[in-house]
């Protein structure tokens, strides 16, 4: 077995070094390096996803490297829709206009038609431009039933003191194009019963992202590395979710308004503004006990839509006989919500200019513990992840009206995850 | 004090006010400059090198994390790789 | 921006900027054609010093066993080894890691035919002043420092092998 693997990379390495004409002498040496991990997500009575990614990467000689990377990720399951969870059963319009789905009193309506299949490929090649500045070019592409994203980037580091400090900075740009079934909503235009015309804005939507991040890695003593990375992303078109609705509600009662285009109950279509500036701090530590490591980072992300953010992330690499170890991780998420977050709107009070009621925007928090036990098996590295992530906001927000108090308007979301990897 | 600065950088609209430019870039020039004497020796990076010490040490797994949370909020990225290791060549 | 303040900002930060850049370019290494610091080597016959070697041409290398290059040079080193014996050529491998078995473990895996030479103190590397790793200094008959390279790249290796023979001819 050990012996056909190493034929196999032997091949693929001389294939890949005549194909990209380099000399085949010191090189044909040095074997592709993968790495696979298969990914198992659920959540409670909402997503599922199996997701299994594959990476090559392999030396040309003298530190010029090549990676690869494929990701098929299946979704499966059902995703909130934005409504909120009344004291009456509700029905929704599928996103194709062709079937409804419906939501029991006091549950929160989640959209089942929610199955996709994405697969991503990505790639990028490193290499030195001096002995002390590297450059990596990269590119990536994905696609899915109703979304495809193409982007390239290029970054550079610089050593300095001996190499104790790196400099680094990139540019990312991103192109990504929505093309939702039923094509693209109107904003704020109410969502209409099974086999009548939804108001459409056309069949699909386009986006461009650019980021900018830049950082300093410093050698601290011998047993500490520390990162300060200062980011920017600008994003511009199409920045609303085409699926999301925001319930109108009684200004007086609190229970759903009347439909007035077949629906039992009124629903709007949310909009968000066509651009978005982020911007983020992140600062890293790792640290070298005498034998475990120790990983602590906290990140605080700002943006023109309101949302502030802080993540704090810790990490204990525990090591055990021989190559195992255990590695237990925390991290805890808090996120302030979009100036146009709703969870619901009024009727009869003049419609916002923008207004979203996706929990992914609104203010809540997020705390992941996870484990993960691992070691190595004939040289390569196997281990098992289990984490658990739950979320939550605040289910009963001080402008709830009336029959809404009844009601929790921000459900909690708990996942558990399961990763295996292994390298060979 | 957090609340202070947040609302601060809120009110000051960001990257484009001189004053947080201003303090990023001397941030970033101090932290650069102002380590010129901390570190180690080129022969003293024998714990550095090791890949459990590497700044993404599961890069795989980063990854997958990074999707999960894109997916379930509105913050994403910010993370760097480079620097650290043995500093080989 | 065409504020005053907006300008004073914009020339702080110049300057910041270029003090940065000066940084840059400050002198740090031992320069070339000094005389080679001399140690002692332990060898079957006896401890000897680098001194002693005068007339022969030594390729001293600093390298560890969690230094990748190093891992790639042995290989190479060992042929040079192998090739100029005859011609008054010693290659002198000064190992610095920290703890004795990782260098043993590491020989295991790759053997070398040329004198190592312990340095877990790092006191030696200290001498020569180490940019990087690994590290080689060509010492020629007459005992001086005549080449001195950080990093290992295999591009680079016909040139090592010129430099080798140029001061095998003095």
């Amino acid at each position: 077995m050990q012996l056909k693997k190493k034929r196999i990379r032997g091949a693929l390495a001389t294939a890949s070094c005549t194909l990209l004409g380099l000399s085949n002498a010191a090189s044909a040496e040095e074997p592709w390096q993968f790495d696979s991990a298969v990914l198992f997500y659920s959540e409670t009575d909402r997503v599922q996803a199996v997701e299994p990614v594959v990476t090559g990467r392999k030396n040309f000689g003298d530190d010029h490297w090549l990676n690869l990377k494929m990701v098929v990720d299946v979704l499966t399951g059902a995703s909130a829709n934005g409504a909120t969870a009344s004291g009456v059963a509700q029905t929704f319009t599928r996103p194709s206009g062709k079937g409804t789905y419906t939501a029991a009193e006091g549950e929160t309506p989640l959209d089942d038609t929610f199955k996709d299949t994405r697969v991503a490929l990505s790639a990028s090649w490193e290499q030195p431009y001096t002995r002390l500045t590297k450059v990596t070019y990269g590119a990536n592409f994905s696609a899915e039933y109703d979304f495809r994203s193409l982007s390239g980037n290029v970054s550079v580091a610089h050593d300095m003191n001996k190499r104790n400090t790196t400099l680094s900075a990139g540019i990312s740009v991103e192109s990504d194009q929505i093309t939702p079934e039923g094509g693209i909503p109107t904003p704020f235009a109410e969502m209409v019963a099974a086999g009548n015309t939804t108001p459409r804005e056309g069949d699909s939507e386009t986006r461009s992202v650019i980021d900018l991040l830049t950082g300093v890695t410093q050698v601290v003593n011998r047993r500490m590395l520390m990162q300060f990375n200062y980011g920017i992303s600008s994003s511009s078109g199409y920045m609303t979710d085409p699926f999301k609705i925001i319930s109108v509600i009684d200004g007086t009662t609190g229970t759903n308004t009347a439909g007035t285009q077949g629906l039992p109950y009124q629903y709007f279509y949310e909009k968000r503004p066509d651009s978005r500036t982020k911007q983020s701090l992140f600062w890293q530590s790792k640290y070298h006990l005498s034998k475990d490591v120790v990983d602590i980072s906290y990140r605080y992300v700002w943006d023109d839509w309101g949302i502030t953010s802080h993540t704090l992330e810790g990490t204990y690499r525990w090591k055990l006989k021989g190559s195992h170890y255990l590695e237990p991780h925390v991290r805890f998420y808090q996120q302030g919500e979009a100036d146009f977050y709703r969870h619901s709107l009024v009727e009869g009070e003049a419609l916002p200019e923008y207004a979203s009621a996706d929990y992914r925007l609104g203010e809540f928090t997020g705390i992941t513990l996870g484990l993960k036990y691992g070691m190595k098996i004939s040289g390569n590295d196997a281990s098992l992840r289990v984490e658990y992530y739950n979320q939550s906001g605040d289910s009963s927000p001080n402008d709830a009206i009336g029959a809404q108090k009844n009601q929790d308007l921000f459900p909690d979301i708990n996942a558990m995850l399961l990763q295996l990897r292994y390298t060979f | 004090m957090m609340k202070r600065f947040t609302g601060y950088l809120k009110g000051a609209g960001g990257f484009s006010d001189p004053i947080v430019k201003f303090g990023l870039i001397a941030l970033l020039v101090l932290l650069s400059s102002g380590c010129a004497n901390m570190g180690v020796e080129p022969w003293e990076r024998d714990l550095l090198a090791k890949p459990e010490m590497a700044l993404n040490s599961d890069a795989i797994q980063s990854s997958l994390d990074d999707h999960i949370y894109f997916s379930k909020e509105a913050s994403s990225g910010g993370r760097s790789f480079a620097g650290g290791g043995c500093g080989c060549n | 921006m065409a504020t005053e303040r907006g300008c004073t900002t914009m020339r702080v930060s110049a300057l910041l900027f270029g003090l940065w850049v000066l940084l840059l370019f400050l002198p740090m290494s031992a320069l070339v054609a000094d005389p080679a610091p001399s140690f002692q080597i332990p060898t079957n016959d006896g401890v000897i010093e680098l001194k002693d070697l005068k007339g022969e041409v030594v390729y001293l290398d600093f390298w560890a066993s969690w230094c990748g290059p190093c891992r790639k040079s042995m290989p190479w080193l060992n042929r040079m080894q192998e090739k100029y014996d005859d011609a008054g050529f010693r290659v002198i491998g000064v190992n610095l890691d920290k703890e004795r078995e990782l260098a043993d473990e590491f020989l295991q895996t790759v053997p070398v035919n040329f004198q190592l030479v312990y340095d877990p103190e790092g006191k030696l590397a200290s001498q020569y002043q180490l940019l990087g790793m690994p590290n080689s200094f060509m010492i020629g008959r007459d005992g001086m420092i005549q080449q001195r390279h950080v990093g290992f790249m295999e591009s680079k290796l016909a040139e090592y092998e010129e430099q080798i023979l140029q001061l095998l001819k003095q």
